[in-house]
């Protein structure tokens, strides 16, 4: 709920007085984020650092190299030394502007080196050295901006190192997935779930300091969901006694979702939740189902045995509370 | 103490950086020179991005070079990059010359020899110094090809 309809509910329930109301709004207003402006402002000095990584790629013949070197670290100390005094004059958005420009000046740096000496990386070694390199901003970045690059920077070179690559594909031998579909489906879920789990726990251990946690989570998250939505549409594809397994796979993933937002009292997540589930059903009766009578038959049994089941289970829940 | 822990994230990438790039030139001035030849690219993936990826071709490759007279084929396997059509080595070419090499490579491949010249020594993992276009720095050819036309 936005903050001045919570305000009037207050007031109107005698919570907090007309002046109180007032006060606070005045003083929300006083020091209110300039957001656009802020986002605004990182994406020009992301835009810029990608511009220098472009230019360095190129690999301009006409610089010799030691001069090119020497270019990099004046412009890194520069950029560092600008970060460090915004720090100082405590000018926030400069500062966490100039620790995401380092950060990706670290990048395009690490390219000019492996291009100067010729080095014959890959791009697992080159990510890795990055993320180590960048670790400490990490940790005293306030922002979610940062972590936003570099949680997917670490995980994506972390999965391109060869062992890695080898020991996955001998896990997931296509032969058994492609049989068990609900299987995979499962195993990315409980994998992401406890990822998701295990960041939310120590963003919350961390009383929200990091925001490297939070950010982690939420790439968890997205890889769950946009997991549950590649199979929601494309489950038609396999084999129809692999189709029931993977929809009811889906579908107590979704309400088991629904009913953790509404013991967190998170509104949004339940509402998502629901959404989908509504997207859910549907997939399950147009792809099940051949004919229109059909679905809607269907439909209207599901829907009254939902709300049934509904009532049912309050009406058991209230009375176990009673007897407690 | 937060000034300290400021100061230190921002400079721990120049600070690596920094030690990485010395590292780097000691090993390139200090390791002895070798000429390997190379071949067997994949003409499709030849200039992904702005680099050469190449394997080397020990059977044409003099191995009185190295130590004991022996070609370190597979000390030299174990640096490449695991690629779709084998293990392979890359070498960086500047943008505005990259059109010009992959021609020379597609359609002259029979008429010249490619190598290329490492900083080696056994143990250590070899530093690409130069590209060679029949003994010649590749530089000096493309240039002179450019000339002539």
């Amino acid at each position: 709920m936005r903050l001045e309809k919570k305000l009037d509910v207050w007031e109107k329930n005698k919570v907090i007085t007309a002046t109180q109301k007032k006060k606070i709004l005045d003083y929300e207003k006083a020091h209110k984020n300039p957001i656009l402006f802020n986002a605004l402002l990182l994406l020009g000095v992301f835009l810029i650092a990608l511009g220098v990584i472009s230019v360095v790629a190129a690999n301009w013949d006409g610089i010799p190299n030691m001069v090119k070197l020497i270019a990099d670290f004046v412009i890194l100390a520069s950029v560092a030394y600008g970060t460090f005094w915004a720090w100082k004059a405590q000018k926030n958005i400069w500062f966490e502007g100039g620790m995401l420009a380092l950060f990706m000046l670290t990048g395009a740096s690490i390219g000019l080196v492996g291009q100067v000496f010729q080095l014959n990386g890959s791009f697992a070694s080159a990510g890795l050295l990055w993320s180590f390199m960048t670790l400490p901003m990490i940790v005293i970045t306030k922002r979610k901006v940062l972590p936003f690059f570099w949680v997917p920077l670490l995980f994506a070179s972390i999965f391109s190192i060869e062992s890695v690559l080898e020991l996955l594909e001998r896990i997931f031998d296509w032969w058994f997935w492609e049989e068990n579909p609900e299987a995979i489906l499962v195993l990315i879920l409980a994998i992401s779930g406890l990822l998701a789990g295990f960041f939310a726990m120590a963003d919350t251990l961390t009383k929200k300091e990091y925001p490297v946690f939070n950010v982690a989570k939420i790439y968890a998250y997205i890889v769950m969901y946009a997991t549950v939505i590649e199979f929601m549409f494309f489950a038609v594809s396999f084999r129809s006694f692999h189709f029931f397994d993977v929809y009811a796979v889906i579908t107590a993933f979704l309400l088991l979702m629904a009913f953790v937002g509404e013991k967190l009292g998170r509104r949004r997540l339940v509402n998502f939740n629901i959404s989908l589930l509504y997207i859910d059903f549907m997939c399950i009766y147009f792809n099940l189902f051949g004919s229109l009578i059909k679905n809607g038959l269907g439909m209207i049994v599901s829907g009254l045995v939902l709300i049934g089941g509904l009532y049912v289970t309050r009406s058991v829940i209230r009375k176990l509370k009673t007897i407690k | 103490m937060q000034k300290i822990k400021i100061i230190a994230a921002l400079t721990f990438p120049i600070l690596v950086l920094g030690l990485w790039v010395i590292f780097l030139t000691i090993k390139s001035m200090t390791l002895p020179e070798v000429t390997v030849r190379i071949s067997g690219y994949d003409p499709r993936d030849l200039l992904s991005g702005h680099y050469i990826a190449y394997t080397i071709d020990w059977a044409k490759t003099d191995c009185t070079q190295f130590e004991n007279k022996i070609c370190p084929a597979e000390e030299f396997k174990s640096y490449a990059n695991k690629a779709f059509w084998g293990r392979q080595f890359r070498f960086y070419i500047p943008e505005q010359y990259a059109k010009q090499l992959d021609d020379m490579f597609r359609n002259g491949r029979g008429n010249h020899v490619f190598e290329v010249v490492y900083k080696y020594r056994s143990g250590v993992k070899p530093l690409a110094k130069d590209l060679l276009i029949d003994g010649k720095p590749w530089q000096e050819v493309i240039k002179n090809n450019k000339e002539e036309k």
